[in-house]
């Protein structure tokens, strides 16, 4: 129970703090492969810090307002749902529906926010996001379904610990549904070339378009933790069934940070090859982006038919 | 002394006393419309006995509730409405559903005196009252009897009650061809389908009340099985909207006055989930193929019914196919809920109360969003949504109210529309079933689309800058808000509370006649919702987001601002240009419409099988009834000969017109009724009903013919 508390306090200090570390690395490879200097690492954590000094100017109702709250406390809500360094924290509930949805929640004040102030651009970027996650949620949902058949577990914490001790000959599949996961989380994440909604240079940051000051720092936040939350679930799912059995023979405290350590070694190393692969490409057209979509989906689809049919 | 008092509240006594009282108040209701005819003073008289008709019935549920959850079990009451000596019998399934009818009642008969102002020119307020509390009293009784013909008997007089409704618009075109299309439609594939079902049931068991059929049900021949499951599906599916016989709903529902649109998509169709439950789970024993067939018929109607939504830019009809849709979750669930425990997996009931979990949340949001749209026609005078915009400066209650639902609906936590979606995704997924964790997948897609379209549905009305003219720039009235007031606590309540309803439904589904034995699958405490492994605490995620939610604004500490126009990058519009500086519901999602357009394709084929099969059967039908025709009018014509000859030697006879006089009068304001129904109605209404006749008398004469043979 002790360790379940100090697990909820290191996960909302770990989102709060690396999420604005993690983008700020992103942006320092980024730059290096460009050929740039580029900022300090701690340069987005001075971008919030400052903005938050700043006072904003409103340019819609009261949902103007509320909105970026609302996204802020569904993100740090998110994170006490995956497991930290193998012990799930204090939470509301271990589903990874009740997961998805609540991070769900992020986009969806996102998208109040863009389509309730008038103005084209906000409205764009809002519409935008809607439609991408519209041809995202079906792969999503076809990795949740393959977990689900693999392990017949519905809690991320007991498909993290059944995929340890899943029969072999369910590997192959085992590995298709990471991959399916990964891309999930790439285009969820808005990472480029899926950065539709938020595309500075093009519709002058869509939703966050009229943002300015508190209001515009808290709600960066929550998108950095929202990204950071879907790259610490990844983690996990990887942590918990390949490191954790490694340490597993050690004192409680010690093997907990050292899990601790090789989850976010993990988050780290994903962030930074994401970044890396950020580097190398552009946006697509929101049209690409769906058909690209689409396509995924009907191959996933024949993967979760052959898992259907194996785990029979 | 209290314990006394507690043991006779929490009796079947008390709960046939308040059944009774209610069934008087909707006949009061009925009589005193009909006896004022006019005049708001009918209109207000009517809601409150409606109203208060409602509450009794929510009194019953709460005493069953309160029964449940202290004693572990509910009242069963089995007893006899007085006077027609029609048998009812209360067990958890008839509950929920009087639940449904009983806060539906309340908020529509609340929102409806004020409402009704609307429809100020088309006058007869006493017949619309009279017209509404038949249709929620035959909704009542058809969940409540426990006789079969009793049940048809109530099936048709909803139907014709809920079309007289639905046309209440009459000068209108497209109400009449709405409500003709619902009229038809309902008689040829759900009354008839029904009625010979029943007849067969009948015919063979050779009872009408359902606990003897249910208990001589195993004698029958396994195709006689077949063909009655075939016919309840077709019946109770088409009245519920179901691709490919979801044609009728669209157009239906938002002719409909908005009351009314509440009451159909909230309740009505609900009664026909009810009725699939008692005749195929509960009656006919649970079968697998069945459980298939529902689910994939409700996978398709949740896709089908959610991407036309999505495409709608009038908020009634987005609303009408979103009911299509999401009925469909209801069916996927209880669809889901029949194969598994056709397996003897007990994870089945679970499927069965997300299922109903579903349906009561379904009527809670979908009646509160049909109000809501009932609101904005009631001031703004237009249901495009393309021409709307900014009435949360004017009404914002009824903005507040209405987020609420689309939140509701789209399945935000903890929202009670997230809590059986959940519950449906727990089922399916965790079923060991490919082909149930498909279905599962595209829920979980569509549940992103209706997020997409309610997105669009709030937005557009609510939000940016008033683009439309009105007359009386003001809130709706508070007895309006107050209907809808009561929807959205409920919305609340049940999503975060689930305490309060999921121990009901989960007694509800002991009616299922399976082969396993019942066993409670879920355990619901004030704070978790435990099943399996799997646990959540709606109401600390609400306590968690509510802390944080709270911190971050005093993080960005609120100064005091005035609204400032957007940034239009320099370029300097004018007033004019600016009122379209949004965009507008037509070009919400465009991109992704054309990458599904191979969704819709299928949706318009499918649509047109549903139609095509209406229209075979109908053309079919009515030749045989023109024949007919021809016959009667011989007939008539003998008649009037003979008549003629009598005419010419009869002598005259005086009768004491003091006694007959009265006997006139009533006959006389009977007949009135009747006759404007009449009008209102139009003769094919009854060329209609002839056809009807004429077919099942044939299919009655083939059954019993088939049924002779052996």
């Amino acid at each position: 129970m002790i360790m379940r508390l100090v697990s909820l306090c290191v996960a909302l200090v770990i989102a709060l703090v690396f999420s604005l570390i993690f983008d700020g690395i992103g942006r320092k490879i980024k730059a290096r492969i460009q050929q740039r200097m580029g900022p300090p690492i701690l340069q987005t954590m001075y971008d919030v810090s400052k903005l938050l000094k700043t006072p904003y100017i409103v340019s819609g109702g009261l949902m103007f307002i509320l909105a970026p709250c609302l996204a802020f406390a569904s993100a740090l809500a998110s994170i006490t749902m995956v497991p930290v360094g193998g012990i799930t924290p204090i939470s509301f509930s271990f589903d990874i529906f009740v997961f998805l949805y609540v991070i769900a929640m992020v986009s969806l004040s996102l998208m109040l926010a863009g389509f309730s102030v008038q103005n084209t651009y906000a409205n764009i970027g809002a519409n935008r996001e809607m439609m991408l996650i519209l041809s995202t949620e079906p792969i999503l949902g076809v990795a949740l379904a393959m977990f689900a058949l693999l392990t017949k577990r519905l809690s991320i914490e007991g498909i993290a610990y059944t995929i340890g001790v899943i029969d072999y000959r369910f590997l192959p599949l085992l590995l298709v549904a990471y991959i399916i996961l990964v891309y999930t989380v790439y285009v969820e994440g808005g990472f480029i070339p899926f950065d539709l909604a938020e595309a500075e240079t093009e519709i002058l940051e869509g939703p966050l378009c009229e943002y300015s000051g508190r209001l515009l720092a808290l709600f960066k936040w929550a998108l950095l933790i929202k990204r950071f939350t879907l790259i610490w679930l990844f983690a996990s799912l990887i942590t918990i069934p390949f490191v954790a059995p490694v340490f597993s023979g050690i004192n409680t405290v010690i093997s907990y940070i050292l899990v601790l350590t090789s989850q976010l070694l993990i988050s780290l190393a994903l962030y930074c090859s994401i970044a890396a692969n950020e580097a190398f490409t552009a946006r697509y057209k929101i049209d690409w982006a769906i058909s690209l979509n689409k396509r995924v989906f009907l191959i996933s689809i024949i993967f979760l038919a052959m898992t259907a049919m194996f785990t029979l | 002394m209290v314990s006394v008092l507690w043991g006779s509240i929490l009796s079947d006594k008390m709960i046939v006393a308040l059944l009774n009282y209610s069934l008087i108040l909707f006949v009061i209701a009925i009589l005193a419309g009909l006896i004022l005819r006019e005049g708001k003073k009918a209109s207000y008289l009517g809601s409150i006995l409606t109203c208060t008709a409602s509450i009794l019935l929510l009194t019953i549920v709460f005493i069953e509730t309160i029964s449940l959850l202290t004693k572990g079990m509910i009242i069963t009451v089995s007893t006899a409405v007085p006077l027609i000596n029609m048998p009812i019998r209360i067990d958890g399934l008839s509950l929920v559903l009087i639940t449904v009818i009983a806060l539906l009642g309340l908020a529509s008969s609340l929102y409806t005196p004020r409402y009704m102002e609307y429809y100020e020119k088309l006058a007869r307020e006493g017949y619309f009252i009279a017209l509404f509390s038949t249709f929620i009293a035959s909704m009542l009784l058809i969940v409540l009897t426990s006789d079969i013909i009793w049940f048809i008997f109530m099936w048709e007089v909803m139907t014709f009650s809920s079309y007289l409704l639905i046309i209440w618009e009459y000068v209108e075109e497209y109400v009449m061809k709405a409500g003709w299309k619902y009229f038809v439609t309902m008689h040829f594939l759900s009354t008839l389908p029904l009625m010979i079902g029943i007849i067969a049931l009948w015919e063979t068991t050779g009872s009408t009340s359902m606990d003897v059929i249910s208990a001589r049900i195993s004698r029958l021949p396994t195709e006689l099985l077949a063909i009655l499951y075939t016919l309840f599906i077709i019946g109770f599916c088409s009245k519920a909207g179901v691709v490919p016989i979801h044609f009728w709903l669209p157009d239906a529902h938002p002719a409909a006055p908005s009351n009314v649109s509440a009451l159909l998509s909230g309740a009505m169709i609900k009664v026909s989930v009810y009725g699939l439950l008692r005749f195929c789970c509960h009656l006919l024993p649970v079968n697998m193929i069945v459980g298939y067939v529902v689910a994939f018929l409700g996978t398709l109607s949740l896709t089908i019914g959610t991407l036309y939504a999505l495409k709608q830019t009038d908020t009634k009809k987005l609303l009408a196919y979103h009911s299509v849709g999401q009925m469909g979750y209801i069916w996927l669930g209880l669809g889901a809920g029949m194969v598994l425990l056709s397996q003897g997996n007990t994870l089945g009931f679970l499927g069965i109360i997300a299922g109903l979990y579903h349906l009561i949340n379904h009527a809670a949001f979908k009646g509160l969003l049909f109000l809501s749209a009932g609101s904005i026609l009631y001031r703004a005078h237009t249901r495009d949504l393309n021409i709307l915009g900014g009435l949360n400066k004017i009404m914002p209650w009824t903005a507040l109210f209405t987020l609420i639902a689309a939140l509701s609906i789209s399945g935000v936590p903890p929202l009670n529309g997230f809590m059986s979606k959940w519950l449906i995704y727990e089922v399916t997924f965790s079923s060991a079933n490919g082909l149930l964790a498909f279905f599962g997948i595209m829920a979980l897609f569509i549940s992103a689309a209706t997020l997409a379209s309610f997105i669009k549905f709030y937005t557009a009305s609510f939000t940016g800058e008033l683009k439309v003219k009105m007359k009386e720039r003001a809130e709706v009235p508070g007895s309006m808000l107050a209907g809808m007031g009561i929807l959205a606590v409920v919305c609340i309540l049940w999503g975060v509370a689930p305490v309060v309803i999921l121990p009901l439904l989960n007694v509800a589904t002991q009616a299922i006649r399976a082969t396993i034995a019942w066993k409670s699958v879920i355990e619901v405490s004030a704070l978790w919702v435990n099943f399996q492994e799997t646990l959540f605490s709606p109401i600390i995620l609400l306590a968690f987001i509510a802390v944080v939610f709270s911190l971050s604004i005093l993080a960005i500490k609120p100064h005091r601002y005035t609204i400032v126009r957007s940034w239009d990058t320099g370029v300097g519009i004018d007033e004019y240009e600016y009122r379209d500086y949004k965009l507008i519901a037509k070009h919400y999602y465009i991109a992704f419409e054309e990458a599904i357009h191979s969704l819709y394709y299928l949706g318009e084929k499918l649509c047109r099988v549903g139609y095509g099969l209406l229209y075979n059967i109908i053309k079919v039908l009515l030749g045989a009834n023109m024949g007919l025709a021809r016959a009667c009018t011989k007939l008539c014509r003998v008649v009037r000969d003979i008549g003629a000859t009598v005419d010419r030697k009869a002598c005259e006879v005086y009768l004491d017109e003091m006694i007959i006089s009265p006997l006139v009068s009533i006959l006389n304001a009977l007949s009135r009724f009747l006759g404007w129904t009449v009008l209102r109605t139009d003769i094919n209404t009854f060329l209609v009903y002839s056809a009807l006749y004429v077919a099942i008398m044939t299919l009655i004469a083939i059954l019993f013919m088939g049924l002779m043979k052996p």
